[in-house]
């Protein structure tokens, strides 16, 4: 058995440990509510783009004045971008193992298909991993983080669509964790570029139902020059706060469980403790009792 | 986000103020930067900041997207006065400094001018 030095250095430590898991889980919960905010008020504007884009593309499909570089498919360059959002910080529960693992399934069936891969990754977690896997990620971002803004963005979403323009890359694929609600977030693969996928069509097709002649003011060209970047911008956007609101979940759970864990540990250990204590004091008094019993 | 049944709306499209009533045609169209007023059913009057977009018109249904809306009341003739001074302030080295800060200045105009109109 332990002894009861010993047993009160582990629970100073442990009490140590939790003091820092429960300051973390709080630091979580407070960052939670600003991201949440920003990715919950963020899904309306950026589902609506979509939304509107789907019907315009709908409507005026096969008309000329629907052209732009980036609803066309390219086919040339069997080029493909993977972007992953990881993050920066671990001990956020199975954040970024589950979000690995969508991206190796995805990475796994584009090689399969013989495309060529261009893998970038955003947090120090994912860069860790890839580049222990032996995977080459030319590009790194370590700057987004909870206070990521729409401005520093933009840069990386004009850039893939500057890429996709010239038709240097065939598709932009993002994968990220979708923010649900505070309870729930999932692990998800985004079609980035081409904006016209598949998803657009079935959305667009439900919207024209509703209405087909619609009036167009300026005209459609010139609304598609404008919508078709800001919604490439806020989807791309939507995945970082999506990421990061649910990146703010994963550690505000993993460190409430650990605090909890903590606490119980703590608890069984000062049970331990007072045992070792009483047994102590027990075998010390029979030591004085023996001993008076022997001198007298 | 807001969502509230109106009697007519006026938003500023991009080539000036365009009035929406029950049953206008479907309409797609580009924002521009101004004054956006609705009557509720009770036919009170309210108003927002917009700051470009696009709007739809379809079944009886406007839908307003835009990056920034501010409640009228909201509206500071001080911070707004404010706004326009650190908008000029702003630096002009390059194209895309240029841009943000015209774009900065015109915002700020629009504002000032809702303060004086109200």
């Amino acid at each position: 058995m332990a002894t009861t030095r010993e047993i009160v250095k582990r629970r100073n430590s442990i009490s140590n440990i939790r003091k820092i898991t429960k300051t973390m889980e709080m630091i979580a919960t407070a960052r939670f509510k600003k991201t949440h905010m920003r990715a919950t008020g963020g899904r309306p504007y950026t589902d609506n783009l979509s939304r509107l884009l789907s019907a315009m593309v709908v409507t005026l499909a096969g008309e000329e004045q629907s052209y732009h570089p980036l609803l066309e498919t390219n086919q040339q360059s069997r080029r493909y971008i993977v972007l992953v959002l990881t993050s920066n910080r671990g001990l956020c529960g199975g954040f970024n193992s589950n979000l690995i693992k969508t991206a190796n399934e995805k990475l796994q069936t584009l090689k399969r298909e013989g495309l060529q891969i261009e893998l970038r990754v955003s947090g120090k977690k994912g860069i860790q991993y890839f580049k222990f896997h032996g995977y080459e990620v030319p590009q790194r971002y370590t700057d987004f983080d909870h206070q990521t803004s729409f401005q520093d963005i933009e840069p990386l979403a004009d850039e893939f669509m500057e890429l996709y323009s010239q038709k240097q890359i065939d598709k932009v694929v993002v994968v990220y964790n979708r923010f649900v609600s505070s309870s729930e977030y999932y692990p998800d693969v985004l079609d980035l570029l081409p904006i016209g996928g598949d998803e657009i069509h079935t959305q667009g097709s439900e919207e024209s139902m509703k209405c087909e002649d619609y009036t167009f003011s300026p005209e459609p060209g010139e609304i598609l020059e404008e919508l078709i970047p800001a919604t490439v911008r806020m989807r791309l956007f939507q995945c970082f706060i999506d990421t990061i609101a649910s990146e703010q979940i994963s550690r505000m759970k993993a460190m409430k469980a650990a605090t909890e864990n903590a606490e119980q540990m703590i608890r069984s250990l000062s049970r331990q403790y007072n045992r070792a204590r009483q047994t102590q004091i027990t075998n010390e008094l029979l030591d004085i009792i023996g001993g008076a019993e022997a001198i007298g | 986000m807001l969502d509230v049944n109106v009697g007519d709306v006026v938003f500023p499209a991009h080539d000036g103020l365009l009035g929406v009533y029950r049953d206008h045609a479907p309409l797609l169209c580009k924002l521009g930067m101004g004054l956006l007023r609705y009557r509720d059913e009770q036919n009170r009057s309210s108003t927002l900041f917009i700051n470009g977009g696009f709007g739809q018109v379809r079944d009886n249904e406007v839908t307003i997207i835009t990056s920034e809306a501010i409640a009228g009341s909201q509206i500071n003739a001080l911070q707004a006065e404010q706004e326009l001074l650190d908008a000029e302030e702003m630096p002009k080295f390059t194209l895309k400094h240029v841009a943000r800060r015209n774009r900065a200045i015109q915002r700020a105009k629009e504002l000032v001018k809702l303060t004086k109109m109200k």
